[in-house]
């Protein structure tokens, strides 16, 4: 039976890690949680991309974290942050698609 | 080799501390207060025009309270990142604060002013001998870029503030530094192990962010000895766990476990996270790799214009279900009139997509009601005003298809309705150069020794 991401995560949040890149963490309380996500594959550069409608180029890193319990990735910004254009200067409020992602 | 007590207030000087907090950590007996003031987390425009990111007057408070916690107590205070962006414009401004609050205080005491910005001379010539790169996402550095910046700063290692305190500094203000830094150089000095150290102060300056509940407003305690600390919160309200300290490792970084400092990278894959009470953590295991160069890391603006913005609010349901046409019409029309080049339009639909953009996966699903900005940059501050003042009269009147009525399309919030920001900045330089020579380090920070406040 499948699932969403917010069903099972403790927090979704996006933030800078550097005026270039927004990083996205998927913080888990609960060990089960944590592996299923992990184990159902759905985290990966090309999803991500797909999801967020942006080139796979632009998906830098996938990185799983298991002393923290916590799955990311990384996007370079289309335009750096507070550049003219930027909509979102500390790269917040960019995490919500993540909400609705069907985990197996 | 006994405990290095570390107490960082938040992260973020001048975002107003608890002063509770800050009361029952010195209570737990600290050797040293450190105080992260600012970042590049806020956009290129404080190092680009020179302007301080924080509030004075809550700086002022923030400052106060951690001077005089410092002071009464013998403990040296450490401040990097002075003003925000940390360029010298900004350090004269925290160090104006520091001389009136001991005017007003009646303190005294030798400070030690660091600072960070950057003759252009040293990146150049960096960049000339391909020692530079870029980091992640940002475009390879040339001269023409590096020239044209406003400012350019370095971020300083632990190693100017360690020089400080050998000369007796009892408060030191520093330029742009590394955060990890600014709270690990005392016990680096106390012959604390580098990484661990540098570990500590990654989770020092984000305040009580590795805390349940987190909050970067509140003061954070770290129990340095010689393979493992200790991370605990003053606030009663707050514990530091296993779990919280773990998940806080990844907070704001590129990659979860390697994180880049000057004269190495620093190894978390192999840390453990262990309860040392009910309330707080002990963290060990931190590895090390130091860098065969030492390098530090330059950040410059570049200023790409001037911008002036209208604002408006729209609930007509005929002019949304035909916005993207209506933004179209008067984009076209404010350029035919105003026959400026160099001139760059930008429109946020808030209630559409206005967060997201072309990443918005609802953008179908327009609300009852948008929120309209329109910006310009222009060469001038006069230009982009004037173009803006166009797309305001345009906004206003447009005939689009299928209205029920007839004119006032927009409600506007504002008056003035054309609103002038200054100058738009950028971060051109975002790199990394390996030094000539590690005593670089030091030399690229130069430390001017003051007495403040009444002599003797």
């Amino acid at each position: 039976m499948s699932t969403k991401l917010i069903d099972l995560v403790q927090f979704l949040f996006s933030k800078n890690a550097g005026p270039y890149l927004v990083t996205f963490d998927a913080v888990f309380d609960k060990e089960d949680s944590y592996r299923r996500v992990c184990d159902s594959g759905v985290f990966t550069k090309e999803r991500m991309a797909a999801l967020f409608k942006v080139p796979v180029e632009r998906i830098l890193s996938v990185h799983r974290y298991d002393a923290g319990r916590v799955i990311k990735f990384t996007m370079i910004r289309e335009i750096s942050s507070g550049d003219f254009g930027d909509r979102s200067v500390f790269g917040s409020q960019w995490w919500p698609p993540l909400i609705a992602l069907e985990i197996e | 080799m006994g405990c290095v007590r570390v107490l960082s207030p938040g992260g973020s000087l001048g975002y107003g501390t608890n002063s509770d907090s800050l009361r029952r950590g010195l209570e737990l007996g600290l050797d040293v207060i450190g105080a992260d003031s600012g970042s590049t987390d806020m956009g290129a425009y404080y190092l680009g025009s020179g302007k301080a990111y924080h509030s004075r007057a809550t700086m002022k408070r923030d400052m106060t309270l951690i001077l005089k916690a410092g002071l009464s107590n013998r403990l040296p205070v450490l401040i990097g990142n002075a003003g925000g962006a940390g360029a010298d414009v900004h350090l004269d401004w925290a160090r104006a604060i520091i001389e009136e609050i001991a005017r007003e205080n009646g303190m005294s005491f030798r400070l030690a002013l660091v600072r960070s910005q950057q003759d252009k001379g040293y990146l150049r010539e960096r960049v000339r001998a391909g020692k530079v790169r870029p980091m992640p996402g940002v475009p390879e550095l040339t001269v023409e870029r590096l020239d044209a910046c406003e400012r350019v700063v370095a971020q300083m290692g632990f190693e100017p503030f360690i020089e400080a305190l050998d000369q007796g500094a009892q408060v030191v203000l520093a330029g742009r530094a590394c955060d990890s830094g600014i709270y690990a150089a005392y016990p680096v000095r106390e012959g604390r192990d580098p990484g661990l150290a540098l570990h500590m102060g990654k989770i020092l300056e984000c305040g009580a962010m590795s805390a349940v509940p987190p909050t970067g407003r509140d003061c954070l305690v770290a129990k340095v000895d010689s393979s493992s600390f200790e991370i605990l919160a003053p606030n009663p309200e707050r514990e530091v766990t296993p779990a919280s300290v773990a998940a806080h490792m990844v907070y704001e970084v590129e990659h979860p476990y390697l994180q880049g400092e000057p004269t190495g990278v620093l190894d978390f894959s192999e840390v453990r996270f262990e309860a040392a009470s009910d309330r707080s953590t002990r963290v060990s295991g931190t590895r090390f790799h130091v860098h065969d160069a030492p390098t530090l890391r330059f950040e410059g603006a570049e200023q790409v214009g001037f911008r002036s913005f209208v604002l408006g609010g729209i609930r007509d349901p005929f002019l949304i279900a035909q916005i993207d046409e209506y933004i179209a019409g008067c984009t076209q029309q404010t350029l035919d009139i105003s026959g400026q080049d160099g001139v760059d339009i930008n429109w946020i639909v808030y209630g559409r997509d206005g967060v997201m953009g072309a990443m918005e996966p609802e953008r179908d699903r327009a609300a009852h009601e948008l929120g309209v900005l329109a910006q310009v940059l222009g060469p001038t501050q006069e230009i982009a005003h004037d173009v803006a003042a166009l797309i305001e009269a345009r906004m206003i009147g447009f005939p689009y298809t299928g209205a029920r009525t007839r004119t006032a399309h927009v409600a506007f919030p504002f008056s003035p309705l054309v609103n002038d920001t200054g100058p738009v900045y950028r971060f051109s330089v975002l790199h990394i150069a390996e030094l000539e020579a590690a005593s670089d380090l030091t030399r690229l920070f130069p430390i001017e020794y003051v007495r403040v406040g009444a002599a003797g």
